[in-house]
C-alpha cells in the first residue's frame, strides 16, 4: 500500500493505492491522524487504485471518520473499485460514509 | 495431485499474513480458480487468521494455527483453518448491524459477518480440542 498526500483546492487529499491488510492499516491511519494533529477535521480519500481492503482496513476507516465527525468535519471517499466497493457495500458503510464517485465531487462535498 | 491435503503450521502472528496468504494462492492456482476469485480468497483467509491470531490464545504466547487446502474438483478449492484456541463458532456469532450510521457504529465486528457472506460453504466443528474452520470456493461462485 502507498498513501500519497495531495492538497487541491485548499484540502488534503490521501491518494491510497494497492492493498489496505491487517498488516498495513495501521499506516493508514497514522497517515490520516497526522492530518488531523494539524488541525483537518475534513479528508478526502481517494481510493481509486485501492485494490483490496480488509476489516482491519475498514476498522481504520471508521475509526478515523469518528474522530473526524467528532470535530465536525468528515472522511471523505471517493473512486470505491472492484472489491473494495463491494466489501463497503456488504458492510453497509457505503451508506454511512460520505461515499463520491468522482475526486471533484468529493472535493465540493456535494450530495451524491 | 487430487486428493493431496498440503498443509502449513506456523504460530498464531497477524505478522504472518502474508505467508498464509501466499500457501493458499497456491492452491488457488492448483485449482485454476479465475483471478477474480483471489480477492475474495485473501479476503477470507485474511479474516478468519487474523481473527484466530487476535482472539483464539487470549493468554500468553501464540499457539499454532493450522491451514490446509484441497482441491476437490478442477475449479474448486477447498481450506481449513484449525486452532487449539477459546472455542468459537463464527456460524453462531450474531450478525452485523450494516445500517447504523457512523457515529454508532462499533469500530470492529465487519470480519466475521464479510466470512460469512462472502464464502459459498461455511462449515465450523469442535472436535477434541480443536476449532476446525472449512470454506469453499469455486470458479462458478
Amino acid at each position: 500500500m502507498t498513501i500519497e498526500r495531495r492538497h487541491l483546492s485548499a484540502q488534503v487529499v490521501l491518494v491510497v493505492s494497492g492493498r489496505m491488510d491487517a498488516e498495513n492499516a495501521p499506516q493508514f491511519e497514522q497517515a490520516c491522524n497526522a492530518c488531523i494533529a494539524e488541525g483537518l477535521t475534513t479528508l478526502v480519500v481517494d481510493s481509486g487504485e485501492l485494490a483490496y481492503v480488509s476489516s482491519m482496513g475498514l476498522r481504520s476507516f471508521i475509526s478515523v471518520a469518528k474522530t473526524l465527525q467528532s470535530k465536525g468535519g468528515a472522511l471523505r471517499i471517493c473512486r470505491l473499485q472492484g472489491l473494495v466497493k463491494q466489501v463497503f457495500e456488504i458492510t453497509g458503510l457505503i451508506r454511512s460514509f460520505p461515499v463520491y464517485e468522482s475526486l471533484e465531487s468529493a472535493l465540493s462535498g456535494g450530495k451524491e | 495431485m487430487p486428493g493431496e491435503t498440503p498443509s502449513l503450521e506456523l504460530e498464531a502472528r497477524t505478522t504472518s499474513l502474508r505467508q498464509v496468504m501466499d500457501f493458499v494462492r497456491k492452491g488457488a492456482l492448483e485449482a485454476s480458480l479465475p483471478e477474480v476469485c483471489v480477492g475474495e480468497l485473501d479476503l477470507l483467509i485474511e479474516e478468519i487468521f487474523v481473527n484466530v491470531c487476535r482472539y483464539a490464545y487470549p493468554d500468553g504466547a501464540p499457539g499454532m494455527v493450522t491451514v490446509k487446502y484441497s482441491v476437490p474438483v478442477p475449479g474448486e478449492l477447498k481450506v481449513e483453518v484449525a486452532d487449539q484456541g477459546v472455542e468459537f463458532n463464527p456460524l453462531a456469532a450474531e450478525p452485523a448491524n450494516t445500517t447504523l450510521d457512523l457515529e454508532h457504529r462499533p469500530i470492529g465486528g465487519l470480519g466475521i459477518f464479510l466470512v460469512k457472506t462472502l464464502a459459498p460453504s461455511l462449515t465450523y466443528r469442535r472436535e477434541h480440542g480443536w476449532n476446525r474452520l472449512t470454506f469453499g470456493i469455486s470458479g462458478g461462485s
